[in-house]
């Protein structure tokens, strides 16, 4: 855990240094009234406090990785937390990759479709290889809830795009 | 007030009423279990259909519509920590150990039993002090606002978990995400980079439903996938001892139940304060004043309690500032406004002398929809934890499509849909690093109300502060954050200090 708290910080401290040398200062406006805050103001003080506190948690780290002490065990997560590390870092990987082209497929091809796709892949990937349950509730389920969107909410999720082909 | 409430229970008590209250509870409860719809989607979408009841039926079915959204989210929340509503999220990091512990139809019926309590105070609270209390209401301005979120900022000590940095830097990281939008005064673009869709900020649900619900759901198909014992099935029905709630247990929450109930109630009668914040406000408050708080987190009956009774208290008092003052408390009670004039009521102080006894029927109806949920809930435990009996390798991948379904719905934007996928991955990776996504959902909410009510305070007293000093209200709230802060950082230090290194 304790290296996984050195990648962090020095990920969080990248990113506040990132939003404070540039994020900030280039896409917020000036104060209108002198009485007033600057729209800034927020911003800058919850990035720079992220960005003290990852310095803190930068040398708690490498003081625990020195003193080859014992990583405390973190309290809302309980096991759950077992480092962000190579393999984690894959899984957010594999997420992504399953994410981007659902959102930009889901615009053109509908959502009975890539919701269907996308329910029997993660499906298969959990370990699920009763064919009939795969395909009966990896179709049946996006269906049931185009329609039940439809006809109860009046509400249309996204539909096959023809004019895209 | 007795004569005119008999009177409303004889309006109120028709088969027509209680079956339309009956009817509201059931969907209230199948809008909060799915992700991403909630109470307020339901009911925007059924206040048309009432134009067609009376007004009693008509406020009567969304009143059940809001009861059951409000602890319908507890349901996911405690099966599958994936939390259908975000007020719901403090009951999943209690509920889902108890599911994992093969108790999660007493972790259930704690949970209703506790929003029916939180709910029937806020309802006599209501009832009774209606009047009284709209006037309190209105000595809230902008410093006091602005003290009372500052107080609410020591909740992350309480939930940060042993790292109050980690805890700290999640909460600050929600605050700016908060940030990005329009400016509250001003109006300018902050950190919009152009796209239109930021103008309004960051939705709230695609960022909790995604943080909160969608992060946990995959970080399970992951686990699965690796430790491939995908069936952990819970034997609900095992032991009858696991699915026994015993009234020596419940009433042993006595203090956290009418404690929440009574910060449920004072966030609810206060406008624009939400319900997620008396959920959270509630739990760490439970949790401060808890003789054993190393126990919360896991799987704690009393936790629960104390964030199930707060966030449905927050039902009942919403409708305190709307009936008497005309002034939502908060989007659900906008809502409800919009059902009150559908039917040629208009909410304010001329409600109750005009229609004095339509406003007791409505009271009445409100008491009665808290038995009815009761009954109906009760039921329901019994068919949503049959969901259980369903392999995680079907069910979690179902969510993932009710996830993207339920935030594109209310939008009708896949931008949105795209957010919420984002921070599902942002949710992963604080998962596996150890930080709170509940402080950064707290900091998300917490963050703009902050801003907007201190910027208020600064243009009102021309940048003057001291009045958040003279005031009474805001100085007994400042002097509760210091104490507060000083008892966490105190407590910190202690806890830090007796943390023995486990094993070299």
């Amino acid at each position: 855990m304790d290296k996984s708290n050195l990648r962090i910080s020095v990920l969080l401290l990248l990113f506040s240094a990132f939003c404070v040398l540039w994020v900030i200062p280039a896409h917020t406006s000036s104060p209108e009234s002198s009485l007033d805050l600057s729209p800034a103001f927020l911003p800058n003080v919850a990035i720079g406090t992220i960005l003290v506190l990852a310095v803190l948690l930068l040398c708690q780290s490498l003081n625990k990785i020195k003193a080859e002490g014992e990583i405390i065990d973190d309290e809302e997560f309980g096991d759950e937390a077992t480092g962000f590390g190579g393999h984690e870092a894959a899984n957010l990987f594999i997420w992504i990759a399953l994410c981007i082209p659902l959102v930009f497929f889901m615009k053109t091809l509908g959502f009975q479709f890539v919701s269907a796709a996308t329910l029997i892949g993660l499906m298969w990937y959990a370990g699920e290889r009763r064919l009939p349950f795969l395909f009966g509730i990896g179709i049946g389920a996006p269906v049931t809830i185009w329609y039940t969107a439809w006809h109860l909410l009046s509400s249309e999720l996204p539909v096959w795009n023809v004019t895209w082909l | 007030m007795i004569e005119n409430l008999i009177g409303g229970f004889e309006n109120a008590l028709t088969l027509w009423n209680l079956m339309f209250i009956s009817i509201g509870i059931v969907i209230g409860i199948i809008f909060g279990v799915l992700p991403g719809m909630g109470s307020v989607t339901a009911i925007a979408i059924l206040v048309p259909i009432t134009f067609y009841m009376s007004p009693i039926t008509a406020i009567g079915f969304l009143v059940g519509v809001n009861k059951g959204g409000t602890s319908g989210g507890a349901i996911p929340a405690i099966l599958l920590n994936a939390p259908g509503t975000p007020e719901a999220a403090a009951t999943a990091r209690e509920g889902y150990p108890l599911t994992k512990a093969g108790k999660p139809v007493k972790a259930m019926k704690m949970s209703l039993y506790s929003s029916v309590f939180g709910d029937l105070f806020s309802d006599c609270v209501l009832i009774l002090l209606a009047a009284p209390f709209a006037a309190i209401a209105l000595e809230f301005g902008p410093p006091e606002f602005t003290s009372i979120i500052l107080f609410s900022f020591t909740l992350i000590a309480a939930l940060a978990g042993r790292s109050l940095v980690k805890g700290i830097i999640a909460a600050a990281l929600g605050v700016y995400l908060s940030t990005i939008g329009l400016d509250p005064v001003d109006s300018t673009t902050r950190m919009t980079f152009g796209e239109v869709e930021l103008y309004d900020g960051i939705n709230l649900n695609a960022l909790a439903i995604g943080a909160l619900a969608l992060s946990s759901v995959i970080s399970q198909i992951f686990d699965i996938r690796q430790s491939s014992n995908e069936d952990e099935k819970v034997d609900l029905f095992k032991a009858k001892s696991n699915s026994t709630l015993k009234a020596a247990e419940f009433w042993s929450n006595w203090r956290t139940l009418l404690r929440s109930s009574f910060i449920g109630t004072g966030v609810g009668m206060l406008p624009g304060l939400g319900v997620s914040l008396a959920a959270f406000l509630g739990y760490g408050a439970a949790k401060r004043a808890s003789k054993t708080p190393e126990k919360f987190g896991t799987g704690h009956l009393e936790g629960i309690a104390a964030t199930e009774a707060a966030n449905s208290a927050v039902v009942g008092a919403n409708l305190i500032p709307t009936i008497t003052l005309g002034i939502p408390g908060n989007v659900a009670a906008a809502l409800m406004i919009s059902a009150f004039m559908i039917h040629g009521l208009v909410p304010g102080p001329l409600l109750m002398v005009e229609h004095g006894e339509l406003v007791y029927s409505i009271f009445a109806c409100m008491l009665t929809a808290n038995l009815i949920h009761l009954v109906i809930g009760r039921i329901g435990i019994r068919v949503w934890s049959t969901f259980m009996r369903v392999p995680k390798s079907i069910i979690l991948p179902v969510v993932v499509i009710l996830c993207v379904a339920g935030v594109y719905i209310p939008t009708n934007s896949m931008f949105h849909v795209g957010m919420m996928l984002a921070f599902a991955g942002l949710g992963y990776v604080m998962r596996k690093s150890g930080f709170s996504i509940v402080c950064l959902v707290i900091g998300f909410l917490l963050g703009p109300m902050f801003e907007l009510a201190l910027r208020q305070t600064m243009l009102l007293y021309k940048s003057d502060l001291s009045i958040m000093f003279t005031s009474p209200i805001s100085l007994g709230f400042l002097i509760l954050t210091l104490y507060f802060a000083w008892r966490f950082g105190l407590g910190q230090k202690k806890k830090n200090a007796t943390s023995v290194p486990s094993g070299e």
